[in-house]
């Protein structure tokens, strides 16, 4: 499976992503500057974490009109699966392939720590390799990762099934002291209506070798590359 | 000094150029006619082409600003608000009952009010604001 990871003025996850995908996993990965203006032979698109454009204005907003992103927004609405992390989720909200927008977290902090990662629905390509009732451990680095969506939209998206994962406790909770950032319902992630955009604030490509710790991001990543 | 500065005042070429051409339209557009017909020269044609860029106060190009306020939702919860009101409050100012914290941009630009207009409004919802957790207000002078 051919993998394009973006890569924008003030990204700094793109090189862990290509690392994770072409290293760890085995995958093809190219990693795509923001001038581009086609995704090549992509199967698969990764919208990296970082701070694109400095985070001006707001996070993900100026990213949103590079020229690669008119080819993700394409590609997307061919069915081409593109997964968004931390500020590459932040950036598909602001793009509208995702529903919602992502606000500065309550408690004001920058949140960089381990978090519990709950899936909610296993039934979509970025969900369904993680084991039944498994709690993945997996970082989270970010100021403004507090989802929010108006009541009407949250409740289109609990009955799509959209929300993919929530953080959770040790217990498998999604409790508020579970939550890093304060988003609604502990989301932590969601996908589309469509099932094949996704993003999330964790970061998988962060937590998927033993040596770092916990290798359960793979489980995210590599449900994208098993076939349905 | 810039050679065409004139040498007492330092006014530049420009300067002399605007009220040349200015008195040339204005005679131009006033011709002969009737004292009721001259006040209107500058709605003239002769007077929206006058050299744009050097800013004729009422021309169709003219210079402007745009004030745009940009505030959180009353839905979206406002950490930084709160964290600000809470200060206020332990300095001991009396009776605040809610603070919002937003954004302030200004935007200068030139051309046709009406067209200005739309293009600030269209800016804010595309890329000023997140309509989804951001409104906005702008005004224009």
């Amino acid at each position: 499976m051919n993998f394009a990871v973006l890569q924008f003025p003030g990204s700094n996850c793109d090189q862990d992503c290509v690392h994770v995908l072409a290293n760890v996993l085995g995958q093809p990965t190219q990693l795509l500057w923001h001038k581009e203006e086609s995704l090549g032979n992509a199967d698969a698109v990764i919208v990296p974490g970082g701070f694109s454009y400095g985070d001006y204005l707001r996070t993900g907003a100026i990213a949103r009109f590079s020229p690669v992103l008119r080819a993700v927004r394409e590609f997307a609405a061919a069915g081409g699966l593109v997964l968004g992390i931390c500020n590459g989720f932040q950036i598909l909200c602001e793009a509208g392939l995702l529903p919602g927008a992502l606000v500065r977290n309550r408690s004001l902090q920058f949140r960089c720590e381990h978090v519990h990662l709950g899936a909610v629905h296993y039934d979509s390509p970025f969900t369904r390799a993680i084991p039944p009732g498994k709690l993945m451990r997996i970082p989270v680095a970010h100021g403004e990762g507090c989802y929010f969506a108006d009541a009407e939209t949250l409740a289109r998206m609990k009955a799509n099934g959209q929300v993919l994962w929530q953080y959770v406790n040790a217990q498998g909770h999604p409790v508020s002291e579970a939550n890093p950032n304060g988003s609604v319902e502990n989301i932590a992630g969601i996908c589309n209506e469509k099932r094949n955009v996704a993003g999330l604030m964790p970061h998988p490509e962060r937590a998927s070798e033993d040596i770092l710790g916990s290798a359960d991001g793979r489980h995210i990543l590599s449900s994208m590359i098993q076939t349905p | 000094m810039n050679a065409n500065e004139h040498p007492k005042t330092g006014l530049g070429e420009n300067h002399f150029r605007f009220w040349r051409e200015r008195r040339q339209v204005r005679c131009q557009a006033r011709g002969r006619g009737r004292v009721s017909e001259r006040k209107n020269w500058r709605g003239t044609e002769a007077f929206s082409n006058m050299i744009p860029e050097l800013g004729c106060g009422l021309s169709p190009f003219k210079r402007m600003k745009a004030k745009i306020i940009i505030t959180p939702k009353k839905a979206v919860v406002d950490p930084q608000g709160k964290a600000v009101q809470q200060a206020l409050e332990h300095m001991g100012y009396q009776g605040i009952q809610a603070v919002h914290v937003g954004k302030y941009l200004e935007i200068e630009l030139k051309g046709d009010p009406a067209q200005a207009h739309q293009q600030i409004d269209d800016a804010c919802r595309k890329l000023l604001s997140n309509p989804v957790i951001e409104d906005y207000h702008f005004e224009l002078a």
